[in-house]
């Protein structure tokens, strides 16, 4: 896929699963739109915030601030995204404080199966439609480091599960316009982060095919992690080579990289003969640490990547 | 080589493998469960969500069977036994409900609620409940000598460790039913210190959904009325053989640094709930071969062995040294922060598939070295 037919979206999704490197990929296409000029809004949905972690800012919290030259972010715990509802349904102050400060509310907002789901979805909706005072968006572009892959299917589905649940009725017509903007392939789109590794690549086959079954529409599948290429024979030569000189520990080190590489490739081509020309490769970077310039750097190859095509 | 795994296989009978997503917590249970088997033991290992290749290697199947691993067929000789199960989070709340319900027609009215549905398969802890709740059962019939518990993956892996009781709490929310039959009864609530908060809730959530999803909460709630004391009391037994020195807890985690918080945050909470804790065992460790040097003599060498295009080689060996000196970093982290001995397994080329690899990741983890 094209960067610009990309990031001309208004809702970009970046799900995978557990520890892929999502919430990698997403601080990283928000570097990418922020420097083409966009006013991005990166949203967590993570008990504890990963992005300050890697940014090594403070907390992100619920309320949205600048953390970097035009990256907003903002981090949603449902359990404020739902008095936050009930707090724009509930038109009386006092009313509102009595109800969300009685501990029986949570107990009762639990049993209301998909309410923390459904609200959260809701202010994703109602962040990326938040307008200036010319009606222009107040965002160019909503970057959502989601949850991992089956939270994040609960996520994307409960629109449609609410809607053919109450049928009619207020929360029906709230919830149509969150539909609208989750099935709409000029404006979202849902992106997954794969390791070259058996389990997340069947994990991604089976998970893009439930977000078809949505009618959401699939964008790009990332591809992290993956090891230096080289060619098999010529690395078999030299470590024979290396070996007969008494170098066995230099060749074990080289090889288990090498192994690697091998190993994944079988998984790269899966993930692009399904997926391709919608698939970004990330290198594996061999660094000690992940900061900033970590991020720049993966920013930069997910650049060149999108360009060439 | 160290023996405190041995140790807990033989003293043990409950082994419980916790620790974040991705990080290997099915493959180091199923390992385990291999060199339990090797020592002689009658074991189970409960895996939940084992990747495909590997529940096909081992013959697991879906659905809460315990199915035995032909060990002998795989090429592996023990005197033990190796039985695997999935755990089918469905179909086990429904064998709890009926053992609990006293009658049939109980059981029936709780599957038959949408609610119900909804709660065994959303509700945030019910995975981990209903893990505990398998384990105590399965311990109590005592078919097995060891039950290793591989756990969920949940987005905070402290949530399986409070599930029994956020369960129980949920369930004892009857108040909030005995107050909903009062609403629809009269219109209001009776209760002078409610009235005000929960009515209006009430009502709003009456006018946003129309009442349907109010009468199924207290449908719920009123079909769980007899079961309460069951579920706290199978609860409450749960926690207690955890907490008994019949258990121990073993946390995993990875190399990278992000993994500190989370891994830090699970001992704390075993520390806190009296809960008997094992050790740590890191996964996917960068391992430098034993002696490896790097020196200037070393270098030389091998810039007079490759060709000019090959000089790549000096790189990923000066990158595969940072990353390994990056895990021990970490590891010796874990050490002083919590003075329990920690584990190193290295990163494998291959994914861990089947019982070949599992036998070589429990010889790793046996023979590596252990940081204390
Ligand atoms: N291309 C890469 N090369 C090397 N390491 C990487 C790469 N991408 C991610 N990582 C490492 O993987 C770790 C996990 O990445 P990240 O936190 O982005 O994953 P995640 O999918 O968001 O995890 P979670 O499921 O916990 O939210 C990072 O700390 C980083 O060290
Ligand atoms: N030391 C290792 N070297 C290489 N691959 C490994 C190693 N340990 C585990 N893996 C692979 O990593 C993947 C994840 O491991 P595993 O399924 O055990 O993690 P988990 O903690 O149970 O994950 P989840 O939280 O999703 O249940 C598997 O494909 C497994 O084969
Ligand atoms: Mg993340
Ligand atoms: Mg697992």
């Amino acid at each position: 896929m094209q960067k610009s037919d990309f990031f001309s979206k208004r809702l970009l999704w970046v799900t995978g699963k557990g520890g892929v490197g999502k919430t990698t990929v997403a601080i990283s296409l928000a570097l990418l739109a922020a420097e083409s000029g966009k006013r991005v809004l990166l949203i967590e949905v993570s008990p504890t915030s990963r992005i300050s972690r890697f940014l090594g800012i403070p907390e992100i919290v619920y309320k949205e601030r600048e953390i970097l030259p035009d990256i907003f972010a903002l981090n949603i715990d449902p359990r404020y995204a739902v008095e936050e509802y009930m707090k724009l349904q509930l038109k009386f102050r006092f009313l509102y404080n009595r109800v969300l400060k009685n501990k029986l509310f949570r107990i009762f907002a639990t049993a209301l199966p998909g309410l923390d789901d459904l609200t959260t979805a809701g202010k994703i909706w109602y962040m990326e439609n938040l307008k200036r005072k010319d009606g222009s968006p107040l965002f160019d572009l909503v970057i959502v480091d989601a949850p991992a892959t089956g939270h994040c299917f609960n996520l994307l589905r409960v629109p449609r599960a609410t809607i053919e649940t109450v049928k009619f009725g207020p929360i029906k017509n709230q919830t149509q316009p969150i539909q609208d903007l989750f099935t709409d392939p000029e404006r979202t789109l849902v992106n997954i982060v794969a390791l070259p590794e058996e389990m997340p690549a069947s994990e991604t086959l089976e998970f893009a095919e439930k977000v078809r079954s949505l009618s959401i529409p699939l964008g790009v599948v990332f591809i992290n992690g993956v090891y230096p290429e080289v060619d098999e024979e010529r690395f078999m030569v030299l470590s024979q080579k290396l070996a007969n000189e008494g170098m066995e520990d230099v060749v074990e080190i080289l090889s288990s990289i090498e192994k690697k590489g091998t190993m994944q490739k079988k998984y790269v081509k899966i993930l692009e003969e399904n997926f391709a020309p919608n698939v970004v490769k990330i290198p594996f970077l061999f660094t000690p640490s992940f900061t900033r310039e970590e991020l720049i750097r993966i920013a930069t190859i997910i650049n060149v990547e999108m360009s060439v095509g | 080589m160290s023996y405190l795994l041995d140790r807990f296989i033989d003293e043990k009978e409950i082994i419980i493998c916790g620790g974040s997503g991705g990080v290997g917590k099915t493959t180091t249970s199923a390992a385990i469960a291999i060199r339990a088997a090797q020592r002689g033991k009658n074991v189970l290992v409960l895996t939940i969500d084992p990747a495909r290749r590997l529940a096909d290697a081992l013959g697991i199947k879906i659905g809460n069977e315990e199915t035995e691993v032909p060990l002998g067929e795989l090429g592996l000789n023990a005197p033990g036994t190796l039985h695997a199960m999935m755990l089918d989070m469905k179909r086990s709340f429904d064998e709890l409900i009926e053992k609990i319900s006293p009658t049939r027609e109980v059981a029936e009215r709780i599957f038959s609620n949408r609610l119900y549905q909804n709660i065994t398969t959303a509700f945030s802890g019910s995975h981990e409940y209903i893990a505990m709740e398998k384990v105590y059962d399965i311990h109590r019939s005592g078919r097995y000598d060891l039950i290793v518990l591989d756990t969920p993956p949940t987005r905070h892996a402290i949530d399986f460790l409070e599930a029994p009781k956020k369960m129980v709490d949920f369930l004892n929310a009857g108040i909030i039913n005995i107050m909903l039959k009062l609403y629809f009864q009269t219109g209001k609530i009776g209760l002078k210190i409610f009235r005000g908060g929960i009515e209006s809730l009430f009502m709003l959530v009456e006018r946003v959904t129309g009442g349907e999803i109010l009468r199924e909460v207290s449908e719920f709630f009123l079909s769980f009325e007899g079961l309460y004391d069951g579920f706290k009391n199978r609860s409450d037994a749960v926690m207690k053989l955890l907490k008994s020195q019949k258990s121990v807890f073993l946390i995993i985690m990875g190399p990278q640094e992000v993994n500190l918080d989370e891994a830090f945050f699970l001992y704390d909470k075993i520390s806190e709930m009296g809960l008997p804790f094992g050790f740590f065992i890191m996964n996917r460790v960068h391992l430098l071969p034993e002696g490896f040097k790097w020196d200037r003599d070393k270098k030389r060498k091998l810039e007079s062995l490759i060709e000019e295009d090959e000089k790549f080689i000096f790189d990923w060996i000066e990158k595969y040294i940072s990353l390994s000196k990056r895990d021990r970093e970490v590891a010796m982290n874990v050490i002083s922060r919590t003075k329990q001995p920690l584990y190193l397994v290295p990163e494998f080329p291959e994914d861990v598939h089947d019982i070949t690899s599992l036998k070589n990741f429990i010889d790793n983890l046996m023979s590596g070295e252990i940081l204390r």
